[in-house]
């Protein structure tokens, strides 16, 4: 649905996005991850055609980018990660705008309006909403046409638990309706509930991409914390068993006392992100 | 190029909306449209000059004079037109010896072309001459003439003209005198006012409101989404010609309602009205395509304004800024509210004959080219995010 082949967005000497090439398979969530500063956002700049690429191609629905823009247009969504309404007029009339750009019947614009769970709101002008409820105004106006992809940053920011979950569900619907999804989130618990795949991105480079559970299994390290009572004190350690001398000393630990817990401990998608961007940095 | 009336529909009523929703916009073209109706009411627009029953008024009714040192088809076509209740009297000055004006006439005196060197140019002298104090007492009959004129040469006759009292002040008067016979309400007319009224009410309307909007949309973002709809940016910007330059023509067809009324049939009017509307809108999208906040634009647009102003006038002195101002909208533009609002009645072939002039032509092509750079360069800048 989405192909990207050698992107490359400089501004000056500095290089943004540094021959970037991607595929996003239709239907699927596709977690854009990166720290900051890695080219996320640059990226969906150009692909939402806000930003010409300095090389590169990029093609959205067989559709290529810039020269279709106006056909890609039509079949994509942006939810953005600043908010950009229109602050005087109501929730209603914000998204009622919208669809009579895209000629949708009125009902449309009640029914997104329920199922963010706006509809108590809607009449109100959009300066007196509060954080969670902008972003959730903005994700109604984005999925209000039914876009075939839909571009998220950071969707669940400032959001409450219960309208995290709420969104998270939708975008889940969305997949499962056949909408792709290219989401960018700090959030790692989100990205292992609902991405298909993960491209993580840093200093402008695609680093790797594939599923979450691929990524924990390619990277996982299996690590014990052992706690133990020294001279009256607690005192906990973390053993990598996966390295020998860490095996062997905790070997001797086991022979010496008696009195040892061990635990094993978790290897979860965050501590895979932070040790693929951590070797990229180091 | 797509154009879709749907969907300039829909950005016209957004911006509609918001506009309704801009109380200090509104308030402040309320306050213009005020002005014109209390300009209106006042009683400035009935007052034809001298009517106040002055006996130099009274003398105009009777006899004003046309002296003239040519003849030919124009001074003809006036002869043919001259309304009798102007009650003209024709003199060829070529055949007068010593020719004295009642002291109570007023007098047009149209001399032969002549070069004028220190302009580089061939003009006709045109010697406008009032009886008493008041110059508003040659309204009628100038009205009259240039109107004429107008039709005649088919464009804005390219005169030398002096205003001057038939007879001139006794220099033994005490100069406390002559001071109180001037005041400021003997400058104000309708034609100026009205000028200065419609100028700040297009400005306001066709630029500052448009800048100020659309810098406040970009600054929030709100562009960004709008123009990531399939709305294109010919459309966008087609919508923002209908709701600023309609409401810039709405508010001085109310404003020129009280003020002078008899315009509002004229084409010429309109067509300057349109001219000048889209070339204040060129510039607003100009400034806001360059903006990225709110403050900047606005303070631009306002010192823009106050920039073309003193470029006026610095042009009536000095040749260079003269040249300059040639190349701007504003100075043909304000031309010709003056010379429609000085001719209200003006029919549409006199209308038609004005707009085929070099300096209506120049004022199209000014503005046409500000719209396509301007769209240009929006196009460019306000797309991107």
């Amino acid at each position: 649905m989405i192909h990207i082949d050698q992107l490359t967005v400089r501004f000056g000497s500095f290089v943004a996005v540094d021959g970037l090439s991607l595929d996003v398979r239709p239907g699927e969530i596709l977690g854009f991850l990166g720290p900051n500063g890695a080219g996320k956002t640059t990226t969906i700049r150009v692909l939402t055609g806000g930003l010409r690429p300095t090389s590169g191609t990029v093609e959205i629905g067989g559709h290529s980018m810039p020269l279709q823009l106006q056909r890609i247009k039509d079949v994509c969504g942006y939810v953005p990660d600043t908010e950009d309404h229109f602050e005087e007029l109501s929730g209603r009339d914000n998204l009622r705008i919208f669809a009579r750009l895209y000629r949708l019947p009125r009902k449309r614009v009640d029914e997104v309006l329920a199922r963010l769970e706006l509809t108590e709101a809607a009449g109100l002008a959009v300066g007196r909403y509060s954080k969670g409820m902008r972003k959730k105004l903005m994700i109604a106006r984005e999925i209000m046409h039914a876009p075939r992809v839909l571009f998220c940053d950071e969707p669940t920011a400032n959001l409450d638990a219960h309208s995290t979950g709420v969104v998270r569900r939708i975008l889940a619907d969305l997949r499962d309706d056949g909408t792709t999804v290219l989401l960018t989130t700090h959030n790692m618990t989100e990205v292992e509930e609902i991405c298909d795949r993960v491209a993580i991105l840093a200093g402008g480079r695609l680093i790797d991409h594939d599923s979450p559970s691929n990524f924990i299994l390619r990277h996982a390290e299996r690590r014990v914390r052992v706690e133990r009572d020294v001279d009256g004190r607690q005192v906990r350690d973390q053993f990598d068993m996966d390295d020998e001398v860490q095996r062997a000393a905790l070997a001797d630990l086991v022979r010496d006392r008696a009195e040892l817990r061990i635990h094993s401990l978790d290897f979860r998608f965050e501590d895979v992100f932070r040790k693929i961007t951590g070797e990229v940095y180091r | 190029m797509r154009l879709r009336p749907h969907v300039v529909s829909a950005l016209v009523r957004k911006d509609a909306s918001r506009l309704v929703r801009n109380g200090p916009a509104l308030m402040l073209l309320g306050l213009f449209v005020l002005v014109g109706v209390l300009l209106g009411s006042s009683g400035l627009v009935d007052e034809e000059p001298g009517e106040a029953g002055t006996p130099a008024t009274q003398a105009r009714r009777e006899a004003s004079w046309i002296v003239h040192w040519e003849n030919g088809p124009w001074i003809e076509l006036l002869k043919r037109r001259s309304p009798p209740e102007l009650g003209l009297r024709f003199v060829d000055a070529t055949e007068s010896e010593g020719l004295r004006y009642p002291p109570d006439v007023c007098v047009i005196e149209i001399r032969g072309s002549r070069f004028f060197a220190d302009r580089g140019q061939v003009r006709r002298p045109v010697h406008y001459r009032y009886p008493g104090n008041d110059p508003k007492v040659l309204w009628p009959v100038t009205r009259w003439f240039l109107s004429v004129s107008l039709e005649h040469f088919g464009q804005m006759p390219q005169f030398f003209e002096t205003i001057q009292p038939l007879a001139p002040p006794a220099r033994t008067q005490d100069p406390r005198a002559a001071l109180e016979r001037v005041s400021i309400a003997d400058v104000l007319n309708v034609s100026l006012l009205g000028s200065a009224l419609l100028t700040t009410i297009l400005f306001f309307a066709s630029c500052g409101l448009l800048v100020s909007l659309t810098a406040q949309e970009r600054e929030r973002g709100a562009l960004r989404a709008l123009l990531l709809t399939p709305a294109t940016f010919l459309e966008f910007v087609l919508s923002k010609i209908v709701v600023h330059v309609g409401m810039a023509l709405t508010a001085s067809a109310v404003v020129m309602g009280a003020l002078q009324p008899a315009v509002l049939g004229s084409l010429l009017f309109w067509s300057t009205m349109l001219a000048l509307s889209l070339g204040y809108f060129s510039i607003g999208l100009l400034i806001a395509s360059f903006a990225k906040d709110q403050a900047a634009p606005n303070l631009l647009s306002f010192g823009y304004l106050m920039l073309i102003g003193a470029l006026n006038l610095l042009s009536y002195r000095f040749e260079a800024f003269r040249l300059v101002s040639g190349l701007t909208f504003e100075r043909y533009g304000l031309r010709f509210t003056l010379l429609s609002l000085e001719n209200p009645g003006l029919d549409v072939a006199s209308s038609l004959a004005v707009m085929r002039s070099t300096e209506f032509r120049s004022l199209v092509l000014i503005v046409g080219a500000l719209v396509l750079i301007s769209s240009a360069i929006g196009a460019r800048r306000l797309r991107a995010h």
